[in-house]
């Protein structure tokens, strides 16, 4: 299903390998973004795909793998009611096999450290039909983005 | 990650000079900004019009360098675009600091 990264179709699904890190992300990120372009979405929407894309594999890149690098995979697939993305990784599973809360309240807690809560807050918000599951050693976690619905597919 | 400081009327303008404030960039905008806020008291005003992308990391990078402002210091932010905006809104944060259309609007609502 998965096309060549130079030659992205998003109709029929690419997948992209991507480097546990950072700079591994905003780099994934870049060439995520420029294949929906075709998709033509309207500015708000693609902010919206950018940041949950973002906070997905921050995810993983900070708590799957805890910074020590590994390999993320994603899927990317338009369909009528919009983009459907698969992340998979082989970090740790996520805490009781549980999609966190995503919480607003870590500010008054005194944690340094935020940015959990606030990833989850984001990604709630922003996606549908969020699933998740550890399966073999691997997590996969599965949603939609609810973006360029009015759009035949190519 | 370069900021640009300007000091006018007592507030200390700090203006991001970079698209992104996103996870590679996080720890590296958090010191760079305790670098340019000045010791004592006074105003700080966050200039992110030119900032196109930021992330939970770099929101949580301005948040604690919020946390971390002396007794008698403050942070506003200013110029943010959709983007940025989007993600102070899903998070409340928006909520917690002061927001400004623009750096002349934060200057013009700076009273004392």
């Amino acid at each position: 299903m998965s096309a060549e990264a130079d030659l992205p179709d998003l109709a029929t699904g690419i997948t992209l390998s991507i480097d546990a890190t950072p700079l591994g992300v905003r780099r994934a990120l870049g060439m995520l973004m420029q294949a929906l372009e075709r998709l033509e979405l309207g500015a708000d929407e693609t902010g919206a795909v950018e940041l949950v894309l973002a906070e997905v594999l921050n995810n993983a890149v900070e708590h799957a793998y805890a910074g020590k690098g590994g390999r993320i995979e994603l899927s990317c697939r338009h369909a009528p009611n919009g983009l459907h993305v698969t992340l998979r990784d082989r970090g740790i599973a996520m805490p009781d096999s549980q999609i966190p809360a995503g919480t607003e309240n870590r500010l008054r807690s005194g944690s340094d450290r935020p940015d959990g809560g606030f990833g989850w807050l984001i990604i709630r918000n922003l996606a549908r039909d969020i699933a998740y599951r550890r399966d073999g050693g691997e997590n996969v976690l599965i949603f939609r983005l609810a973006v360029g619905r009015d759009h035949a597919m190519h | 990650m370069q900021l640009d400081t300007q000091d006018s009327a007592g507030v200390r303008i700090v203006s991001v000079a970079a698209d992104r404030i996103d996870a590679a960039a996080a720890i590296r905008f958090k010191d760079a900004m305790r670098a340019a806020i000045p010791s004592g008291p006074g105003r700080i005003v966050l200039d992110l019009g030119a900032v196109d992308f930021i992330d939970s990391s770099g929101l949580g990078a301005i948040v604690s360098v919020m946390q971390s402002l002396a007794p008698g210091q403050r942070l506003d932010l200013a110029a943010m675009r959709p983007n940025v905006d989007r993600v102070f809104r899903l998070t409340r944060m928006d909520t917690v600091f002061a927001i400004h259309p623009g750096v002349a609007e934060a200057l013009r609502d700076h009273v004392g």
